[in-house]
Order: structure tokens, then C-alpha cells, then sequence
């Protein structure tokens, strides 16, 4: 089921109006039942004590002071929205407290309405012994205590509401519309755009999510770049030999041994390809075990130093016991592309050193070599994803990108410097994560 | 015709620059630094120009040399072949682009269209009088008769008739001859245009003294 948030938010405001009204509504109905029966009650018994009382302290009317007399048991005597009238059946006199001159109707009268002074009075009639007592309030009055119970009533249950609404246009304004923006921003964006994404919001739930989404497109980025830059590469790699192969093919003279070269390069591209696809393609980290790192160095530079010694490169290392959580094929696969590197690049009688370190959780691998180096500009390439950067790289651009793609796989990082002793030279740091208890 | 080519690669390099020198003169230059002393000191007809090299992209180097008003014709040559960079590189100022791999015949045959556009002829055969020349054929003629010239005639003449009329410095034609880097000898030059001028008829080549030559239409 899918359904807009925004719509939701709409029918909870409405719901929360409607509650709150009919809360009020009910609350009045029953407030004033209730009420009405309470004052009536009320009433009915005033009116009976009162009988009672008259009866068996029989009083002459007149001759009384009704307010004394009265005033204990009346504490509204004085209110002019009580209408108290006693009428004294032997005499035939009356007593109010409000001036009239209506005679008794009927003696056995138990429920009154009067009019007076314009106003409506209810109320109820009690006969004693010898009196007959009406006990009546204006029904203006009524009105009033019941106004007076609705607006205590109701205007909390408003305020809360009201309350409740702003909070609710408050998490609109501050999640729901940032939202709705976010999710047009993402509808409306085409397959290639990357521009980071546009969303204010004081909600920090939103902050995160617009920094999340657009950490996640730049490492998109990023990769995007990082893939053209490799397949630039690749393209030079296959059609730059083709080219040399189509010319030579066409030539009056062909070079057979250059032919022979530029396929032999085909061939190295192709291999690289297909151990790329390989680590691309392997669940390698399932299969990591502890590895020594300073063996596998020592084992590939082993396999190497015949062609560094053709080409007069001295080697030397400084490589104590380090393990790592790895896969020995791959890391052996690393070292060899690095290895090679420097077998491309560096001229004869220069040198190439391996320094293995540990520190702080990592394990740091220094290969430096006194080749000719790399400016600064070459050097941000090579950081920043390219893998390639002239054309002795011989298939080696390709050698990189799986360099990266091992070293990524292994948690690792992988970083070209210039040497730390300012001669020229190139230095490559790797710097590889110690698990706890590895020993 | 004198050419700069610019491809890192050695091989390559190598298999353009022989297939270039069966019909121009060329100079072959590994990187942007090197091809940027070079065109300063050379009037190249034709730039044939790789784009990733060594010490920086191509399509930058050539953005810079056009905002400074530099008008030779420019050949990409480049394994890029998304639309983008070839849009990137046309609208950049180069006047052609080449994918790799190419053939050899399409990529001559794109020069000789550079080369007689630079020339401002429209047409595949370059004349001036009666003298024609036929880039695809590398012949020239006088009136349907085709002439043999050596090599050095032929190179001096092919400059003279793409420049259609206008006159030619003998720098120019000597930095044709020999290239940069070698010790040219002036007196050679002279030597190449009486032996020209008695094969294609003297007064065909007017001599500007202090200055150098020019086809006269005849």
C-alpha cells in the first residue's frame, strides 16, 4: 500500500479539528443536562426544606422578616435570580423577596413557569401545613452558569487543539514538505545528474538525510569519474597498439618486430583485464585469513629480482613480521603490479626500498624507488583516480586499476607521495587494517 | 607540407611519422611542452594532435593555444570515442577528429582536406594557371601533362601552391626542406628553386627579394 505522507498529516489536522469540536459539542449537550438537572434538584429541595421548615415554625405572614428568616437557609436570598414567594394558606397573605402581586394559582402545583420583569422564571411549588412555598430562578440566569461551564469546559480542550494543530503544521513545514521537496528533486533528476541536492530543513532527521543522499551521489560521482577515467584508459591501452598494428599492416615496409610488441601489449591488456574482472567479481573478503604481508613482499620481490638485477636496480627491504586479514593471491597480485611499475619507470643503477611498519591498528607499506619521480600535478592525477599517465605504462594503466580495486577490497588505502627526503623518487604508501588478535 | 605530430606513444609515433613522411614533412613531438616551443618557432600547416599525453590533456593545451589566436588546422587523433569528447574536442577548436584505431588512407585523406581548406580551395585538385596538383595522387601537372619532380622540388612546390598565390618566406620553405634542428643551408634552397623553376617554366615562381616566393598563375 502506498500513500502520500503529506495526506495523512492533512487527515490527522482534520481529524484533530473534529475531535476537538465534537468533544466541545458533546461536552456542552451533556454539561447541560447535567446542569439543568443539578439546579433543579436544587430547587425542588430548597423548595421542600423550606415548606418544611415554615411548617413547623409557623409564622404569621406578614409580620416576619422574610430576609432573617430566610437568611439562614438561603445563601442567595439577596439574588435577584432567585425568586422565593411563601404564601400563608390561613391569612391569605404573601411574603417575597421580589415585589409582586401575583396571587396562588393552585395550591397542588408542584412545577412553575412564571414571566416577570420580562424574564422567564422555573421552578417548583411546595405546600406545608400551612404555607405554600415557590422556589423560582430566572432562566437567564441559568443561561449564564451554563455559558460560564462551556467556556471552562471547552476552552482548555481549544487550546490544546490549537496546540496540537500548530505542532502538526510545525512537523509539515519542518519534515513532510522538505520531503515532498526532496522526493520532486529526485523525480525530476536525470540519470546522469549528480548536482548535489537542494533541501533546507531546521530538522536535523532531514540534515542528515540531505547529507546521507549527497555524500551518496558524490561517491557516485566520483565513481562515475573514476570508471570514465579507467575506461579512457582501457581505450588507450586496446586502440593505441591497433592503430600502431593497422599501420604497420599497411605499411611498405612493415616493422614485424614492433607488430610483435604491440601484440604482446594486446595480450598483457587482456590478461589485466581478466584479473580485474576476476578481483571485480570474487567474494574476497568472505575468504580473507591472516596473512604475513612482510612474506608476501619478500616472495614477490623474490620472483622479481632477476629483472631488477637486468636492470640494475638495487632492492632492499626492511620488512618485519606484520599480518594482516587479506587474500595472499590478491596481495601477491598487488605487490607484483607495484613491483613492475618500477621496472618500467625507473632507469638503471637506481633503487627501489619496501619498509613495512605497525602502528596504532594499521599496518604501513612504503615502496619508494629513486626514479625519476612525478611532478605535483602528476601526482594529484594518479590520487585522484587516474591510472594512467603516459604511454610506458604498457598495459600497466590497467595494473593500477586493479591495484586500487585489490587494495579497496582489503579495507586499504593506497597513496602516491613524493619522497619524504626531497631526492627525486617516487614513494607509494599503503596503509592496511590490523584486526584485534592477529598475530 | 610541414607537420607536427603529437603522439606519446613511441610505436605509434614511429608508424605515423613514417606513413606522414611519404607525402610532408614531419615533426614528431612527445609532449604539450615540447609541441608548444615548437609551433612557437614553426608556421605548421597541419597539427596532428594526440590527446592524452604525458604532461597534461590535449583538449586543454589546444583551448589555450586558440584563445591566443593560433589558426592552425587541427587533427585529433585520440582513443576517446564518447560523443562528448568529440563534441568537447571539435568545439574546442580542433578542426577535425580521428578515433583509434584508423585507417591510414582516412586519416591522409583528412589532412589533404585540412591542407587544401587552409588553402581556400574547395575543390580536391589545387591549380594557379595551368599548374595543378593532386594531393590524393601527389602529382602535380601542367595543364593534364604530369610533371615528375624529387622529393625536395616537390615539397617546395606543394608549399607554393597551398598558399595559394601569396607569397612564401624562404624560412618557411626551408624549415620545409630540412625541419628544425638541422643546419639548413639558404644557398640549397636556391639551388631547389632554379632546378623547379626550369622543370615547371621560370617565371612560374617570382622571387621577393628579402623576403621569399610566389606562384604566379600562368
Amino acid at each position: 500500500m502506498s500513500f502520500r505522507l503529506s495526506r495523512l498529516a492533512l487527515l490527522l489536522a482534520v481529524s484533530t479539528i473534529v475531535s476537538a469540536l465534537s468533544g466541545v459539542v458533546a461536552t456542552y449537550w451533556e454539561a447541560q443536562d447535567e446542569f439543568r438537572d443539578v439546579l433543579d434538584d436544587d430547587l425542588e429541595n430548597q423548595g421542600e426544606l423550606l415548606a418544611q421548615v415554615l411548617s413547623s415554625e409557623y409564622i404569621r405572614v406578614p409580620g416576619v422578616d422574610l430576609d432573617a428568616l430566610l437568611g439562614d437557609y438561603f445563601d442567595a436570598i439577596n439574588e435577584d435570580a432567585l425568586w422565593l414567594t411563601v404564601y400563608d394558606l390561613e391569612t391569605g397573605k404573601s411574603l417575597s423577596n421580589l415585589p409582586h402581586e401575583l396571587p396562588l394559582r393552585k395550591v397542588d402545583d408542584r412545577d412553575l413557569h412564571l414571566k416577570m420583569d420580562g424574564s422567564d422564571w422555573y421552578g417548583v411549588q411546595r405546600k406545608g401545613d400551612h404555607v405554600v412555598v415557590q422556589v423560582l430562578r430566572r432562566g437567564q440566569r441559568f443561561d449564564d452558569v451554563q455559558h460560564e461551564v462551556l467556556e471552562d469546559i471547552t476552552a482548555p480542550i481549544l487550546v490544546v487543539s490549537g496546540i496540537n494543530l500548530l505542532l502538526l503544521a510545525l512537523l509539515m513545514a519542518m519534515v513532510l514538505w522538505p520531503l515532498s521537496r526532496l522526493s520532486r528533486q529526485l523525480e525530476n533528476r536525470g540519470p546522469f545528474s549528480l548536482d548535489p541536492l537542494e533541501l533546507k530543513s531546521p530538522a536535523r532527521e532531514i540534515e542528515v538525510l540531505r547529507n546521507t543522499l549527497n555524500r551518496l551521489i558524490g561517491g557516485i560521482g566520483e565513481t562515475l569519474i573514476r570508471e570514465r577515467h579507467f575506461a579512457d584508459d582501457l581505450a588507450h591501452e586496446m586502440r593505441t597498439p591497433l592503430t600502431t598494428l593497422k599501420l604497420e599492416l599497411t605499411a611498405s615496409e612493415p616493422d614485424f618486430e614492433v607488430m610483435k610488441f604491440e601484440v604482446n601489449r594486446l595480450a598483457k591488456v587482456l590478461e589485466q583485464l581478466l584479473t580485474l574482472a576476476r578481483v571485480e567479481h570474487g567474494q574476497w573478503q568472505g575468504s580473507f585469513t591472516a596473512v604475513r604481508l612482510d612474506e608476501v613482499c619478500l616472495q614477490e620481490l623474490a620472483t622479481l629480482q632477476p629483472a631488477f638485477a637486468a636492470a640494475t636496480i638495487q632492492t632492499d627491504t626492511n620488512l618485519p613480521p606484520v599480518t594482516i586479514r587479506g587474500d595472499r593471491v590478491l596481495l601477491g597480485v598487488l605487490l607484483r603490479n607495484i613491483l613492475n611499475n618500477v621496472l618500467c619507470h625507473c632507469p638503471a643503477r637506481t633503487s627501489l626500498s619496501l619498509r613495512l611498519e605497525q602502528s596504532e591498528g594499521t599496518a604501513v607499506l612504503r615502496v619508494t624507488d629513486s626514479g625519476p619521480g612525478m611532478t605535483n600535478a602528476q601526482l594529484e592525477r594518479l590520487n585522484s583516480g587516474f591510472t594512467r599517465l603516459d604511454s610506458r605504462s604498457q598495459g600497466l594503466g590497467l595494473g593500477l586499476a586493479i591495484c586500487r580495486r585489490i587494495v579497496e577490497v582489503h579495507a586499504a588505502t593506497m597513496h602516491f607521495k613524493a619522497r619524504a627526503d626531497h631526492l627525486p623518487g617516487l614513494q607509494i604508501e599503503f596503509i592496511f587494517p590490523i584486526e584485534a588478535g592477529l598475530t | 607540407m610541414y607537420i607536427l605530430l603529437l603522439e606519446d606513444d613511441p610505436n605509434l609515433g614511429r608508424a605515423l611519422r613514417k606513413l606522414l613522411s611519404t607525402a610532408y614533412q614531419v615533426q614528431w613531438v612527445r609532449s604539450l611542452a615540447e609541441a608548444s616551443n615548437h609551433v612557437a618557432m614553426v608556421d605548421y600547416d597541419v597539427v596532428l594532435l594526440d590527446l592524452g599525453l604525458p604532461d597534461g590533456d590535449g583538449v586543454e593545451w589546444l583551448r589555450a593555444m586558440r584563445s591566443r589566436q593560433w589558426l592552425t588546422p587541427v587533427l585529433i587523433i585520440s582513443a576517446r570515442d564518447a560523443l562528448n569528447d568529440r563534441v568537447l574536442g571539435l568545439d574546442t577548436g580542433a578542426d577535425d577528429y580521428i578515433v583509434k584505431p584508423f585507417e591510414a588512407e582516412e586519416l591522409l585523406a583528412r589532412i589533404r582536406v585540412l591542407l587544401r581548406r587552409q588553402s581556400g580551395s574547395a575543390q580536391p585538385r589545387l591549380t594557379c594557371g595551368s599548374l595543378s596538383f593532386s594531393a590524393e595522387a601527389q602529382q602535380f601537372y601542367i595543364g593534364d601533362e604530369a610533371i615528375s619532380l624529387p622529393a625536395m622540388e616537390y615539397q617546395i612546390l606543394a608549399v607554393l601552391m597551398h598558399s595559394a598565390s601569396k607569397p612564401v618566406i624562404r624560412e618557411r620553405l626551408i624549415q620545409q626542406l630540412y625541419g628544425l634542428g638541422d643546419s639548413a643551408d639558404s644557398n640549397t634552397l636556391d639551388v631547389h628553386i632554379h632546378t623547379l623553376r626550369k622543370r615547371i617554366g621560370k617565371d612560374r615562381i617570382e622571387t621577393l627579394r628579402g623576403f621569399g616566393y610566389r606562384l604566379v598563375p600562368l
